[in-house]
């Protein structure tokens, strides 16, 4: 498969992928002005390499530089304000009160275990994929998720209960 | 409640409100012209000589602080050319993690005194001044990289004299974070085998015309680094080359060579 090259593959390329992956960077993060500032970023950084990255890499390499754009963003924020990871947009249909809250138990989640979740979640990825990118053992990223799914769960059963 | 059902959760929870789209195609295609500018600008100040600019591009890799790049060996006896016998023999033997020093530099001469000449056909070689060994012979022990291994020419053509530098060193393969975080400053490539490519172009310094580039490729547990400018290593010696005497392509072709894997 040839490298992409131009301005145009990389249009296509933007189109298709940049929902997904503010979507991603959203679940990451949890505020929608940060995750499309974290897209924009990893946007950038795929525009000035483009042409240098192989074409079944580039959305590896995508979320490789979301997730560590996000992660370094975080320690950099130094601390983190669980109400600051709200969602900002009013939720609408069902069971907001059931949104907020899982908002809510992954802002508590710490970052790296928070991207486990979310790439093996959301975003579908297997283990070692997961662990590539976090740069984690696969075992790590194994205990990781369920520790991270458990406390998801325990955030959202009396929502879950309760409907 | 099941995974697919926790999984359902996120999935509602990052689609549910979801605002419009504030990001455009052109905004970052221009953020993306803007970045690549800026580090055009920021190594493009060719008044680095050839290894400060190395020594930079070294700490920016590794971290660290600037560490003293390639520095002539102690004396002129550790270094010496191997002979033709000695060439074939290691030819057809595949190199092993228990190489000697000399081995290994002797790998690296034979490699850089039949390629580098080939790469170059017309020109001349000279000893480097600046450095205590013959042309193109690999010193063990020299460079700023563990295990490091240099050698160095001065190499003249009809347009002028130049330089070009060899180092090889052990290094651990990178994680794809650590690729991640080196191409923020270097141009990156996949090498025809898989290995992991960045270039530094410096640029011509628009007062001097002084200009070097620099390729460092990772395979297996070596790095190489393959360098050239287009003046002497000599201070503040003007360039007479218009450009570096080998290409980025050269660069990258010599130094993905598997004869300088001496760290398997």
């Amino acid at each position: 498969m040839p490298r992409p090259t131009g301005d145009a593959d990389f249009a296509d390329y933007f189109r298709g992928r940049v929902v997904p992956m503010r979507r991603l960077a959203y679940a990451l993060c949890g505020d929608w002005h940060t995750a499309e500032d974290l897209v924009q970023t990893a946007f950038v950084a795929l525009y000035r390499n483009w042409g240098g990255i192989r074409p079944e890499s580039l959305d590896a390499y995508a979320r490789r530089v979301l997730v560590n754009t996000f992660l370094s963003h975080r320690r950099n924020r130094r601390r983190e304000s669980v109400t600051a990871s709200l969602p900002e947009a009013p939720v609408i249909g069902a069971d907001p009160g059931a949104r907020i809250d899982l908002g809510r138990a992954l802002a508590e989640l710490p970052p790296r275990q928070r991207a486990a979740v979310v790439l093996r979640h959301i975003e579908d990825l297997p283990v070692s994929e997961v662990a590539d990118i976090l740069g984690m053992a696969e075992g790590t990223v194994k205990s990781q998720t369920a520790r991270g799914v458990e406390a998801l769960r325990h955030a959202l059963n009396p929502v879950m209960e309760q409907s | 409640m099941t995974d697919p059902q926790v999984r359902t959760a996120l999935l509602e929870y990052v689609t549910a409100g979801e605002p419009p789209l504030g990001l455009t195609m052109d905004g970052v295609v221009r953020a993306g012209r803007r970045s690549r500018r800026i580090r055009r600008v920021l190594w493009g100040g060719g008044t680095f000589g050839l290894s400060a600019a190395i020594v930079l591009a070294s700490s920016l890799l590794t971290g660290g602080s600037p560490v003293p790049t390639i520095p002539a060996p102690g004396s002129t006896a550790q270094v010496r050319a191997p002979d033709a016998a000695t060439c074939e023999e290691l030819r057809t033997t595949p190199i092993t993690a228990n190489a000697t020093d000399q081995e290994r530099a002797d790998r690296m001469s034979c490699y850089l005194l039949a390629a580098v000449p080939a790469a170059l056909p017309g020109a001349s070689f000279a000893d480097n001044p600046a450095r205590k060994a013959p042309f193109l012979v690999a010193a063990p022990g020299s460079g700023g990289m563990p295990d490091g291994l240099s050698a160095t020419a001065t190499v003249s053509t009809s347009e002028g004299d130049g330089l070009v530098i060899f180092e090889v060193g052990r290094s651990k393969p990178l994680t794809e974070g650590e690729k991640i975080g080196h191409c923020d400053k270097a141009d990156c490539l996949v090498g025809p085998h898989g290995e992991h490519i960045e270039v530094f172009d410096f640029g011509a310094d628009p007062a001097t015309g002084a200009h070097g580039v620099t390729v460092y490729v990772y395979t297996a547990n070596t790095l190489v680094l393959a360098g050239a400018h287009n003046a002497p290593e000599i201070q503040n010696a003007a360039p007479t080359m218009p450009q570096p005497p080998l290409t980025i392509a050269q660069l990258i072709t010599l130094a993905t060579d598997p004869g300088l894997v001496l760290f398997p």
